[in-house]
């Protein structure tokens, strides 16, 4: 068997990862002026603070995206797909490394973040590529890898945002959309192509309620994130587990246990 | 750490009021603004209706959160009133703090009101000083 098509080209994944790290870099060199989009609604008074970051951001989730496509469009077993699908995951990578990112303070620990994120995404890239083709010899261990992956970038993500302080109005659109794409994806993973648009709704609708719950809670970001993970890992889960064909007991017994972990620890953390 | 507090004497007032109006029970409150500067003072009833302890209306504190984030401000204080004292933080203030915001607390000694801001961190009031601004 010839090993060699399972995995992406070489020259590609590698000017991919250092393009979109490249942007990352200029985002952090580069001094751009900043200003609010103010506008004043009837009682509601909508302020977005608009900058290069926020600019980069969209822009190396886009560049992310026509390159992973790119990337795929060497795949032998590709046979003229669609790619939305591979291409999804790597995209909101990009975004959530980019939040934190932006607001890092200079020096170690940005640089800290920069290669911690660069590695993330070198290798949802070269998972999302083994993923395509279901026979590829590490298709289980991808498939576990890019689950992990799902659930550790909507963790950061609700952390940056409650440690960036994000108001209720940005907080709440930004987790829907990824809770959606995250649970999306991982229920595309794991029930063998399935889009189950409605799980992801449901699941996203269930989570924005409970942090718009906890939005005005004494919470430290670690707590917010931990109350966040557990629902969404739990419904995720319940999820594959009813289409997988369990009854519905057993099939809620994990989730469930795992979410009232998730809250106890973060009760108990500090 | 918030290191003071800066009000205008009109919102001083505000507060001033609500605290001998609600005599001999507590009253509570709370202040938005942005950086240590107070913008606007949201009144909020105390559900405990006790002279000894303060439980904020859940249902108004919510008002006045929201009213907070539409506006575009953050919570900068907490205010309440020892209508019997003491002047400083009581050991139930202390071990109830919850947020990271300058708690105020307005005192009645010989018919006289003061009013002290703290930091509560690790079991500690600390003091911060209250600046007040013309108009």
């Amino acid at each position: 068997m010839n090993e060699q098509r399972y995995w992406p080209d070489s020259n590609r994944v590698g000017v991919l990862t250092s393009t979109v790290l490249l942007a990352f870099a200029l985002t952090r060199l580069i001094q751009a002026p900043e200003f609010n989009l103010e506008i004043q609604l009837p009682g509601f008074f909508f302020s977005l603070p608009l900058n290069l970051s926020t600019a980069m951001s969209f822009l190396t989730a886009g560049l992310t995206a026509t390159g992973m496509d790119w990337l795929l469009r060497g795949h032998p077993s590709l046979n003229n797909q669609r790619t939305f699908q591979w291409w999804l995951l790597p995209t909101l990578t990009t975004f959530v490394i980019s939040v934190p990112l932006s607001f890092l303070p200079d020096g170690i620990a940005w640089w800290i973040g920069f290669a911690i994120g660069g590695t993330f995404l070198f290798f949802v890239f070269l998972a999302e590529y083994i993923v395509v083709d279901s026979g590829a010899p590490y298709y289980a261990i991808s498939m576990a890898g890019l689950t992990a992956i799902s659930y550790t970038l909507f963790f950061i993500l609700a952390i940056a945002l409650r440690l960036n302080g994000a108001r209720l109005y940005v907080l709440i659109p930004g987790l829907f959309l990824a809770t959606a794409l995250t649970s999306l994806r991982i229920l595309h993973l794991r029930l063998s192509g399935l889009w189950e648009y409605a799980w992801a709704i449901g699941i996203a609708l269930a989570c924005v309620q409970v942090a718009a719950g906890l939005h005005y809670w004494p919470l430290s970001p670690i707590q917010f994130g931990l109350m966040l993970i557990g629902p969404l890992y739990g419904l995720t889960n319940l999820a594959v587990n009813l289409g997988e064909g369990l009854p519905a007991r057993r099939a809620a017994l994990e989730p469930a246990i795992v979410t009232a972990l998730a809250w106890g620890l973060a009760i108990f953390i500090q | 750490m918030i290191s003071r507090l800066s009000l205008s004497k009109k919102q001083w007032v505000e507060m001033h009021t609500h605290a001998a109006r609600q005599i001999p029970l507590e009253a509570c409150g709370l202040l938005a603004g942005k950086n240590e500067q107070v913008k606007k003072v949201l009144l909020v009833r105390n559900q405990a209706q006790s002279p000894v302890r303060y439980v904020m209306d859940p249902y108004e504190q919510l008002k006045a959160f929201n009213w907070i984030e539409s506006h575009d401000l953050d919570l900068l204080g907490i205010f309440h009133s020892h209508p019997t004292g003491p002047e400083t933080a009581s050991a139930t203030d202390i071990a109830e703090a919850a947020y990271e915001v300058v708690y105020l607390i307005w005192s009645l000694s010989d018919g006289i009101w003061k009013a002290r801001g703290f930091y509560i961190e690790n079991g500690q009031a600390l003091d911060v000083p209250l600046v007040i601004r013309e108009g």
